[in-house]
């Protein structure tokens, strides 16, 4: 089966940046993912090997950088953040469970950092990601208008941030975020980049 | 004028000279100037003219509190209007000029306006310009007349990026109750944001010394300790515009908007000084004495060479041992009291002793002006009954009058944010009666004007505030609250009739005393009316030093205590802000399906549906708009056409009680509907008025898939997670409205075309109208639902979105035989409407109900409950207001009727259009119509159109088109 980025559009014409910029973006609406919900979801997820994070708000990985979000008391996101997506991909195909709810995740999703990253979320984002002292914290808010999920990560001295958004937000979520970030000397980067751009080899 | 020596403390550096010109002359400054401190240290002591009357006008609060220092300049290519120059910092190269002047300052030739002020009095153009005819001659006139600085249309387009920012504490205003409250509230674990809008703190605790340093060495010992601070930022040159819920401030920083959510919010802004009112009181010299004392202590500018203080409190003679300290001489003290209190009599002794002739009972009748135009002298009276002086008076030569005769508080913040005020008399001001919860005030905002006191009260203020924070009870203290000043610090009325008037209560706008009384005997004796007739405290300085003199009067004027007659209402922004500042990016969002780019492909004309973007029909080279469209509708009608109507609201509920729910949220039967089949909704509130409808379709026991209309989804899902909690069912909402993408493939050939590419199986036998499927299409999981909404054989489909242009693509190949072509939101409109399908929100409205609305076959009154069944009872028994009925032009080549053009019977309004096309199928103007009763049993009626002809409609039976719904059940393609 074919699947297309919210973003396709946009990378048609894109023009990425290279390494060094203070602040860059990076699509992963590609990752695998599902949404599950229900009075069950949880023991579910748990009889499947997930790391299931216990307060509402909050997010575990696991050793194969398997993300599951808790986004609510019963309501989840499982994504797998790196090339290791079989679980993943097997236990959305089993999401057929009393009890255990689907919930369609075909998200844009980016990746944003750099050492200015914390400057563009206070231009668009009133959400104080500095001073939330949680240690794997789960953000729903709303950037430049529109309702987000938001899971900040520590990457050595700077932190990372995972942003979902409905996909019909997403064209104009990242062409906004984009616009942004070149104001301050960043832009937008072509997969695989990332590592680069932290200096990592 | 004239720039003093240097001073200890002082804000400028001599080091840095820096050089700029006013009004095409030359002037120099030191970094460190404002443009107002500038110009007076150059002797420049007319800086303006005024907005009505062009009457000259100097420099007044030099606190950016008044409207007199308003500036053009051109600095670096670029003409910047307004700018406030009292705040403004000096920069080589500036060209400063004054505003609102014909001809340039000096010789500005509107100043013969003043000469005609007897014939503009307030309210003039009410009475003057209601002349239709020559309105368009007054308006041309005015405009050309007033304004202020001129805008440069050629300067180019800048964003100005705002900021959120967050802290425990927001400290606003960093003087000496500001900085204890900041202190307090650091020490006591919360992080502080301390905001000022001088460029530096300190406050009056460094420029209003009363001749001695120990208050200002205080307040320097607490502005290092904030500096050393690790909790506390200090941002200055930074003031709080507005006050927003849930303690959300906007500062205004000198290049861009910061909105603020703290958790506790301290309102330590001070007060304003407050002019006396007497003949000339705004000749260019007459100073508020905090003015001149920022002048003196923070640029080493002394303001004039002789002075004449007029005042009514002890700061005013302050300011006078102010004025001897730094060499100007002290003609006199005018003291409009009777009874000076003990610290004004102790300061008094102090200035007598230095020879300082000190006068009470007496106030300043009148100034005039010498050939500069400048104050010259001034005539002193004793003051009789109603402010009124007596005849004898003396006259004093002086180049400089300092006005200290009260205060009025800075509480417009804090009633933005809710706070209660009442007029305390031991102050004579208002202070706050009621904080809400996490709001604190301080200082002289709450009436405390002592120093010690303020040290005090902020201290105090400032641990509430971190207690606050950290959800503590604040600790206890000695003594509750902190005394005021033992001295009345305001004069209840510091006015003076004065038979020539000129005796101005607003410089924004030219406001005389006689206009306040003239206004009240015409009827606008409420502060409110009095307010919008006058204009007072609408000009660029807010009513800053008018608001509470308009009061006074107003008071007097109705014989009531100021405290009676109310306060005018402050909004945000309470102080001027750039506009540029507001200029920043929009964010206004806008969604798109997947589809985007292959609609743009396909020649798609936008059109916004909500937030949604939307093609409204696809344009064809050599055709118009209205025959792209017809042939978008021929195309579902003869073969087959393609719409993206992934927009749509998309649902999904699962659960034990997902029949309940929906059975109880719409207005049909949901518990009989069976898997793998699909019916009609209506959803309606406790009123029984339509709000949305949809389609719900069954995909097994426990759960469904349902969707509303392209703009209510959100609110819908939202209503919807409120009612399951609130029912405390089991089921749990799955909001997928952005995740499927959605198409509906609709004409006869429709299944030819789908079966190329399917695994489900078409055959009518197995899958009728109104049923529902799930399988594959192009390969993609897809869920398929044969629906009608526009009169044919049709599927919508859908599909997650990351796959919808692979299946888009797919449909079009598979059709490229049958000649499918997309149609848009436009000819979608028209096939409903041949079909006689109801748009909500178009064809309802916020009254109407599903009686009116011929949709009785919709709702289900034999259910034990849905919402707005209890209200449809009641209306079932009550005679309808109105209904929908369709109708069809008799002449269909006349003009076209549109949207909510009116229904007449006879010469009556009887309804109104809601929806109206020319059918390209039944070659004819149809509509839908909400008319009256006694209209709808009728067979026709008239319609108003656009210049006021009149068409006429019959009426005619729903559908227009294929009534047995045969096309929609077609069993095989022709």
């Amino acid at each position: 089966m074919t699947r297309r980025s919210p973003l396709a559009d946009w990378h048609l014409q894109a023009s990425y940046c290279c390494a060094g910029v203070p602040v860059w973006l990076q699509d992963c609406s590609w990752r695998q993912r599902f949404g599950c919900k229900g009075p069950e979801a949880t023991p579910w997820l748990e009889a499947l090997g997930f790391t299931v994070p216990q307060p509402a708000n909050s997010c575990a990985f696991d050793a194969n950088d398997i993300l599951v979000a808790r986004l609510g008391t019963t309501e989840f996101l499982v994504e797998a953040m790196s090339a290791t997506t079989q679980s993943v991909i097997a236990a959305r195909e089993r999401l057929s469970v009393p009890g255990v709810y689907p919930v369609i995740r075909q998200d844009a999703a980016f990746f944003l950092g750099g050492p200015r990253a914390t400057d563009l979320l206070l231009e668009t984002c009133s959400y104080p990601f500095a001073s939330d002292a949680r240690s794997t914290p789960v953000v729903m808010t709303s950037m430049v208008g529109v309702g987000v999920t938001v899971v900040p990560r520590r990457a050595g001295e700077t932190t990372e941030f995972n942003v979902w958004c409905d996909p019909s937000f997403g064209l104009y979520l990242w062409s906004t975020l984009v616009e942004i970030a070149q104001e301050m000397g960043g832009g937008a980067i072509a997969d695989g980049q990332q590592s680069t751009l932290r200096g990592e080899s | 004028m004239k720039r003093l020596p240097p001073l200890s403390g002082e804000w400028i550096d001599r080091k840095q000279p820096i050089a700029f010109t006013f009004e095409g002359q030359p002037f120099s400054g030191f970094a460190g100037d404002t443009i107002s401190s500038a110009l007076a240290a150059n002797g420049q002591r007319i800086i303006g003219r005024s907005f009505k009357y062009h009457r000259p006008r100097g420099l007044l609060s030099v606190a950016n509190h008044d409207s007199n220092a308003i500036m053009q300049v051109q600095h670096h290519g670029r003409t910047l209007p307004n700018v406030r120059a009292d705040v403004t910092p000096l920069a080589d190269g500036m060209r400063v000029t004054a505003v609102n002047t014909r001809g340039g300052l000096a010789k500005d030739s509107l100043h013969l306006l003043d000469r005609l002020s007897a014939f503009l009095p307030v309210g003039f153009y009410y009475k003057a310009f209601h002349s239709k005819r020559f309105f368009p001659r007054w308006e041309r006139l005015f405009r050309n007349l007033t304004g202020l600085s001129e805008l440069d249309l050629h300067s180019s387009r800048r964003r100005t990026p705002k900021a959120y920012a967050f802290t425990d504490v927001l400290v606003v205003g960093a003087g000496p109750s500001g900085l204890a409250a900041a202190i307090s509230a650091a020490d006591n674990g919360a992080q502080v944001m301390l905001v000022d809008e001088n460029a530096g703190p300190g406050g009056s605790g460094l420029y209003a010394r009363g001749g001695q340093d120990a208050d200002a060495r205080q307040t320097l010992q607490l502005m290092e300790r904030v500096r050393q601070h690790p909790r506390i930022q200090v941002l200055c040159n930074t003031y709080a515009a507005g006050y927003y819920a849930d303690h959300w401030v906007a500062l205004i920083t000198p290049t861009e908007m910061v909105k603020v959510r703290a958790a506790s919010v301290v309102f330590a802004q001070g007060a304003f000084e407050q002019p006396a009112v007497f003949h000339n009181n705004d000749l260019p010299g007459i100073l508020l004495a905090s003015g001149a004392q920022r002048l003196l202590s923070r640029y080493a500018v002394a303001p004039c060479q002789r002075v004449l203080v007029l005042t009514a409190n002890p700061q005013g003679y302050a300011a006078a041992l102010d004025a001897l300290e730094h060499g100007i001489e002290v003609a006199g003290i005018v003291d409009l009291r009777t009874a000076p209190g003990p610290a004004s009599t102790q300061l008094a002794e102090r200035l007598q002793a230095r020879g300082v002739p000190v006068s009470t009972s007496t106030i300043i009748e009148n100034a005039r002006a010498g050939v500069d135009g400048c104050v010259r002298s001034v005539v002193v009276k004793t003051r009789g009954q109603d402010d009124v002086a007596t005849a004898a008076g003396q006259t004093h030569e002086v180049d400089g009058v300092w006005m200290s005769v009260g205060f009025a508080p800075a509480h417009s913040l804090l009633l933005q944010a809710g706070a209660r005020l009442q007029m305390e008399s031991s102050v004579g001001q208002y202070v706050p009666s009621m904080l809400p919860a996490g709001i604190f005030a301080c200082g002289k905002v709450t009436g405390v004007y002592g120093f010690t006191s303020r040290l005090t009260d902020g201290t105090r203020v400032g641990e509430q505030a971190a207690a606050y924070v950290q959800r503590r009870a604040p600790k206890p203290r000695s003594t509750a609250g902190t005394p005021g000043m033992m001295e009345m610090p305001n004069h209840p009325y510091p006015i003076v009739a004065h038979a020539k008037g000129k005796n101005f209560i607003d410089f924004d706008e030219d406001l005389q005393l006689k206009d306040f009384a003239n206004a009240v005997q015409e009827g606008f004796d409420s502060i409110e009316l009095l307010k919008r007739y006058t204009t007072v405290g609408m000009g660029p300085s807010q009513g800053k030093h008018s608001n509470l003199n308009a009061l006074r009067i107003l008071a007097k004027l109705r014989s009531e205590a100021v405290g009676r007659v109310g306060a005018p209402t402050a909004r945000p922004m309470f102080h001027p802000v750039p506009l540029s500042h507001l200029a920043g990016r929009s964010f206004s969002p806008e969604r798109a399906t997947q589809l985007a780019g292959a609609h743009e492909a396909l020649g798609a004309v936008w059109m916004l549906a909500g937030q949604w973007k939307r093609p409204e029909y696809y344009a064809v080279a050599g055709l118009s708009r209205a025959a792209a469209i017809e042939q978008e509708v021929r195309a579902v009608r003869e073969g087959a056409g393609l719409i993206d109507v992934g927009t749509l609201g998309k649902i999904e509920i699962h659960g034990p009680d997902a029949a309940e729910f929906l059975d109880r949220v719409y207005a049909g039967r949901y518990g009989t509907l069976t898997a793998g089949m699909t019916r009609y909704g209506l959803m309606l509130d406790e009123s029984g008025v339509i709000i949305d409808d949809g389609v719900i379709a069954r995909l097994a026991d426990e759960s469904f898939y349902f969707t509303t209309t392209t703009g209510n989804s959100a609110s819908i899902y939202r209503e919807l997670g409120r009612l399951a909690t609130q029912w405390n069912l089991k089921v749990g909402l799955v909001n997928a409205t952005g995740h499927y993408a959605a198409f509906n493939l609709a004409g006869p050939l429709s299944r030819r075309i789908l079966a190329r590419l399917t695994t489900v199986d078409l055959a009518q036998s197995s899958f009728p109208f109104l049923g529902l499927r799930e399988g594959l299409v192009a390969g993609v999981p897809a869920r398929l639902m044969r629906v009608g909404f526009v009169g044919e054989l049709g599927y919508e489909i859908h599909v997650p979105v990351h796959s919808a242009l692979h299946v888009w693509e797919a449909l079009f190949a598979a059709g490229a035989a049958e000649a499918i072509r997309p149609f848009g939101v436009e000819a979608q409109r028209v096939l409903r409407l041949e079909k006689g399908h109801l748009i909500v929100g178009q064809d309802t409205d916020g009254l109407t109900d599903p009686l009116q609305a011929g949709c009785e076959w919709a709702i289900k009154m034999d259910k034990p409950f849905f919402i707005g069944q209890r209200s449809l009872r009641i209306l079932q028994k009550m005679p309808k207001r109105q209904h929908l009925v369709g109708f069809r032009l008799t002449a269909p080549g006349t003009d076209l009727p549109q949207e909510g053009h009116l229904v007449l019977a006879g010469t009556e309004m009887a309804g109104r259009v809601t929806s109206v096309t020319r059918s390209p199928t039944l070659q004819a103007v149809i509509g839908l119509a909400m008319v009256t009763p006694a209209v709808a049993t009728g067979t026709g009626f008239r319609i108003r159109i656009d210049g006021g002809r009149e068409v006429d409609a019959i009426i005619t039976p729903l559908p227009f088109y294929d009534a047995a719904g045969a096309r929609q059940k077609l069993a095989e393609a022709p």
